[in-house]
């Protein structure tokens, strides 16, 4: 592990020092989670982007943050973004619906 | 016609509780293995996991070991689908891989194969009679709140289904 040193203000090293013993963690400990949280967070946050823009599947972005698809979709809706398909397929959809629509009646 | 889908229309469908209408209007809901782990892993989604278990157990939705040649632009899950979807069209057999993944709905397309979204499915159930139209907007509603969709795809989708009733009364 390598080590790195930062600035913070009082205020907030006592609040997280008031925090890590409420924990039982040591302030440095403490800090690392936040380091980790704050970087797990932001890597989803950035794919979920990518999934919006279609350059990472969902499932994609599942198994690079290791999260279930459910939270993946869950977080997309916190943060508001729409990562479902957009109205460019539609043509197609609506072929294949009519194609579907045919064979169901048929059948039924 | 066999209709395939992958982890996310499957957990968006069962979030949404449609997943017996899906079945009473076009059968069995096949998946594959990855899929079927994604969804059904208790320890990644105890509520929803257990919920579609049950599904498997009474049949509505079949797990199928996947075939064909996966592709490594998407995920697990997708790919096994789309690979399993390809399978069954290069057989002759009729399927529909259903996905909500912007990505692999284009990868599919661009294979040749038909796709639809758990949305356009829902368009297909009101064009059936097996929803009404309010409850078509109920569930789009509904299905907004879970996974945010596009306006202009649901504009759209709403406007195919009053042109298709259109049609349909005219006939």
């Amino acid at each position: 592990m390598s080590t790195i040193s930062t600035r913070l203000d009082e205020e907030v090293l006592k609040e997280i020092e008031k925090l890590a013993s409420e924990m039982n963690l040591d302030r440095s400990a403490l800090i690392r989670k936040f380091i980790l949280d704050g970087y797990q967070h932001a890597v989803l946050q950035r794919d979920i982007l990518l999934v919006h823009r279609g350059e990472l599947s969902i499932e994609q972005a599942a198994e690079r943050s290791r999260l279930p698809v459910s939270r993946i979709i869950e977080a997309a809706r916190e943060m508001d973004v729409e990562i479902g398909a957009d109205a460019s397929t539609l043509e197609h959809e609506k072929r294949v619906l009519e194609k579907l629509l045919g064979k169901t009646k048929r059948t039924s | 016609m066999k209709l395939k889908f992958d982890a996310c229309s499957l957990i968006l469908s069962q979030k949404l509780d449609v997943i017996p209408r899906l079945h009473e209007a076009f059968g069995t809901i096949f998946i594959t293995t990855a899929v079927n782990e994604e969804a059904i892993n208790q320890k990644k989604n105890p509520r929803s996991g257990k919920s579609i278990e049950n599904f498997v157990v009474q049949g509505i939705i079949k797990n199928v070991i996947p075939r064909g040649i996966l592709i490594s632009s998407l995920g697990q899950g997708e790919s096994e689908t789309l690979a399993e979807t390809k399978t069954e069209v290069d057989n002759s057999e009729e399927a529909i891989y259903v996905t909500d993944d912007k990505k692999a709905k284009k990868e599919a397309i661009r294979l040749g194969l038909d796709v639809l979204g758990l949305d356009s499915l829902l368009v297909e159930l009101v064009l059936l009679d097996k929803i009404t139209e309010d409850e078509f907007d109920t569930m789009l509603t509904a299905l907004d709140k879970i996974h945010k969709l596009d306006l202009i795809r649901i504009t759209e989708l709403r406007r195919f289904v009053r042109l298709v009733k259109n049609r349909k009364k005219g006939e």
